[in-house]
C-alpha cells in the first residue's frame, strides 16, 4: 500500500503540474497536455481502487495552489514541456522501482502498465520538444 | 535503484544464473521459459523492422531505430539467459509479415502495431509471474520502450498516439 500511495501522490502532483503547464501551451501541444492530464486522472482512479482493494487508504490530493510552490517557474512553452518531461520521467522511475518490490501477481501488471503509459506520455512530450519518438531502447526514467 | 541502458539486463543476467539452487529449480526453469518466449518475440520484431527498413515500409530512420532497439532487447535477454541450455530461437520469416510487407503502407503499420501490442502484453504477463525480482526493472524498462514504439507507429499511421491510459488495456 505504501508503494502504491507513493505513486498516487506523484500522480496527484502530475495532474496539478499539467494544469499549470497547459496554460502556457497552444495548438497540438495544448491538446496533448489535456489528453495526458485526463490519462493521469485515470491513473489516480486506478491506484485509488487498487489501494482500497488492499484495505488501505488512498492518499488525498491537494489543491493546485498547494502544489504550485513545488513547480519551477514557468515562463514559456519550452519550460512547460520541460516540466512535463521531468514529471513523466519521475513517474516511470517510480513505477519501475515499485515493480521490483511487489510480489508476483496482478499488482505487477497494474504497475508495469502504468510505467508503460507514462513512457508513452514521455514519447509524446519528447515529440513536442522536437525529439525523435521512441528515442531510447530502455526507458528507465533516469535519462 | 538506478538502471541504465546497457547495464540493465547485464545485471539481470547474473541474477538469472545465480539463483540459489534451492530457489526452486522449477521457478528458475519457468523464468527461463518466460525469457525464451520474450527473446523469440524480440527477434521477430527485429526481423520485422529490418525488413521494413530494406523494403521501405517505414521511414528508414524510424525502422532502423526500432530495429536497433529490438536487437538490444534481444541481446539483453540473451545475456540474462546465458549459462544454461537454450532452445534455438526460430527465425523463419512469418507469412503474415510477408503479406503485410507486400501490402505496404497502412497495412504494414497496422501489422507492426499488432505485433508491438502483443509484445507489451507479453511483457506484462511476464512481470506478473517472474520469480526473480532482479529481472523486473529491466523487463519493465523494455516494456516501457515498446510502449514508445506504439506511440511512434500510431503517429506514423496518423491516429491518436495515446489511445489507452493503461498499457496493456484490461
Amino acid at each position: 500500500v505504501g508503494l502504491l500511495n507513493s505513486g498516487l501522490a506523484l500522480e496527484h502532483a502530475t495532474v496539478a503540474a499539467y494544469g499549470a503547464l497547459g496554460t502556457l501551451l497552444d495548438g497540438d501541444a495544448r491538446t496533448a497536455a489535456r489528453e495526458i492530464r485526463e490519462q493521469e486522472r485515470d491513473h489516480v482512479r486506478r491506484l485509488e481502487a487498487a489501494i482500497s482493494g488492499l484495505g488501505g487508504t488512498p492518499v488525498a490530493g491537494r489543491s493546485a495552489r498547494d502544489y504550485a510552490p513545488a513547480f519551477p517557474r514557468l515562463r514559456d512553452a519550452d519550460d512547460a514541456l520541460l516540466l512535463a518531461s521531468d514529471v513523466e520521467e519521475r513517474l516511470v522511475r517510480a513505477y519501475l522501482e515499485a515493480l521490483a518490490e511487489l510480489p508476483a501477481g496482478p499488482l505487477r501488471r497494474t504497475v508495469s502498465g502504468l510505467a508503460t503509459s507514462e513512457s508513452e506520455h514521455l514519447a509524446v512530450v519528447g515529440g513536442l520538444r522536437g525529439e525523435p519518438l521512441a528515442a531510447q531502447a530502455f526507458v528507465t526514467g533516469t535519462s | 535503484v538506478r538502471i541504465d541502458r546497457r547495464s540493465a539486463l547485464a545485471a539481470a543476467a547474473g541474477s538469472a544464473v545465480l539463483l540459489a539452487p534451492q530457489a526452486a529449480s522449477g521457478q528458475r526453469r519457468n523464468d527461463r521459459d518466460t525469457l525464451e518466449r520474450l527473446l523469440s518475440l524480440e527477434r521477430g520484431l527485429e526481423s520485422l523492422y529490418d525488413a521494413a527498413a530494406r523494403r521501405g515500409a517505414l521511414p528508414s530512420g524510424l525502422a532502423r531505430r526500432l530495429r536497433d532497439h529490438e536487437r538490444l532487447h534481444a541481446e539483453g535477454l540473451e545475456e540474462a539467459l546465458s549459462g544454461g541450455a537454450r532452445a534455438p530461437v526460430a527465425t523463419v520469416p512469418s507469412p503474415a509479415l510477408s503479406l503485410a510487407l507486400e501490402r505496404g503502407g497502412r497495412a504494414f503499420l497496422r501489422f507492426a502495431l499488432a505485433q508491438e501490442t502483443a509484445a507489451v502484453a507479453a511483457y506484462a504477463d511476464a512481470v506478473t509471474r517472474l520469480a526473480d525480482r532482479d529481472l523486473l526493472q529491466p523487463l519493465g524498462s523494455i516494456m516501457a520502450a515498446e510502449g514508445q514504439h506504439l506511440v511512434a507507429l500510431r503517429s506514423e499511421l496518423g491516429v491518436e498516439p495515446l489511445t489507452e491510459p493503461f498499457e496493456p488495456s484490461r
